[in-house]
């Protein structure tokens, strides 16, 4: 029985199906981000060529047929928020892209998640701005929630990584 | 040399198992805050909790209790030193496992409480109309885009479906991650 044999062939293994999985989940996310991408054009240039009859929800009593309809600050604060929607997308793919090529625990990793935790409180907070200046609120705390723990769960891994480092280094 | 190295591993665990309990501790208080105010102030005999929309709500009550249980729990682990540990990613994949679920309640609450009564049928039965008038009614797709927050046009928020996958999918990468190490350091 050869049992060293095993083992690098069952990670093989399991490095492929990861692999597969984040092939798949960054393809769904450039497909996303394409058809969001997209919508971001269209209502902003004003176009009904591929989501005719669609609407801007900016709050529950506050929806826009066009970009260009928004007070000014809504506008300005409704870029901000879909070009840092379409960002964080970008960042997402980079972390799936990492993983595809077998990288799971490095620093890059965990400062796209970092990222990704920092983009979900911007993103409440630019909500927050954008519903308070039209005395129209309706907001769930979640995203703040997940986006810290999401920083602190990141901030974690960092440390157990560098603990691992400096524990390879001690031989 | 491998004495500050040691060091500086032990500082780096004493600082994780200090923020680590911290957060044990608030994640502890809003249960308990939590728990505590749904036993006190429920209407347990309320008719409504016995509506289809009461019943979901009260499921997704209970999903979040589970789920803050399930966050004490994983802090917990992280005190302990124990960071890429297969319960502590168990913990990671249930806390995901519980986004989809809590997504899924609410989802179903929000149609049960919305029969969406079209207002030009209330309204011509109503005989509110002039004579030879007819209402229509118009429905428009709206649009919601940010990060982890959007609908498409579906009027559903697909971002908490979304959200709860991606956790449970990063937890499931650290799962194989951690048994490859283990496989590669019995390979030696």
């Amino acid at each position: 029985m050869n049992a060293n044999a095993i083992p690098p062939k069952k990670s093989n293994a399991r490095l492929n199906r990861i692999k597969t999985a984040s092939r798949i989940i960054r393809l769904l996310n450039i497909f996303f981000f394409i058809v969001g991408a997209t919508m971001f054009i269209e209502m902003l240039l004003g176009w009904t060529f591929f989501f005719p009859g669609r609407r801007i929800v900016i709050s529950d009593n506050h929806i826009y047929r066009l970009a260009t309809e928004m007070p000014s600050a809504i506008f300005a604060l409704w870029l901000v928020k879909n070009i840092l929607g379409l960002v964080c997308m970008v960042v997402f793919n980079f972390l799936f892209r990492l993983y595809e090529q077998g990288i799971l625990f490095s620093a890059k990793n965990i400062l796209y998640l970092r990222f990704l935790g920092y983009g979900l409180i911007i993103n409440w907070a630019i909500d927050y701005q954008l519903q308070s200046s039209l005395h129209d609120m309706n907001l769930s705390l979640t995203p703040v929630f997940g986006g810290l723990l999401i920083i602190f769960v990141a901030w974690i891994m960092d440390e157990g990584r560098k603990i691992k480092e400096e524990q390879e280094l001690t031989v | 040399m491998n004495a500050s190295e040691n060091s500086s591993t032990r500082i780096r665990l004493h600082r994780i198992k200090v923020v680590s309990q911290i957060a044990k501790v608030m994640v502890g208080i809003v249960l308990c805050f939590n728990l505590g105010f749904s036993l006190l102030f429920a209407r347990w005999s309320s008719p409504q909790l016995l509506t289809p929309h009461g019943v979901l709500m009260l499921a997704y009550h209970v999903v979040t209790l589970i789920w803050f249980w399930q966050w004490f729990q994983l802090f917990r682990q992280y005190e302990r030193g124990r960071i890429f540990a297969a319960d502590t990613i168990r913990h990671i994949k249930i806390l995901g496992a519980l986004w989809v679920i809590g997504w899924m309640v609410l989802t179903m609450a929000h149609f049960v409480n919305v029969p969406a009564p079209a207002p030009a049928i209330t309204a011509n039965a109503a005989g509110q109309l002039p004579n030879g008038s007819q209402a229509v009614m118009v429905s428009h797709h709206t649009y919601r885009f940010g990060f982890f927050n959007f609908d498409f046009g579906t009027g559903i928020d697909l971002g908490g479906l979304l959200a709860g996958t991606v956790i449970v999918l990063i937890a499931w990468i650290m799962d194989e991650g951690r048994k490859i190490k283990e496989e590669q350091e019995l390979t030696v």
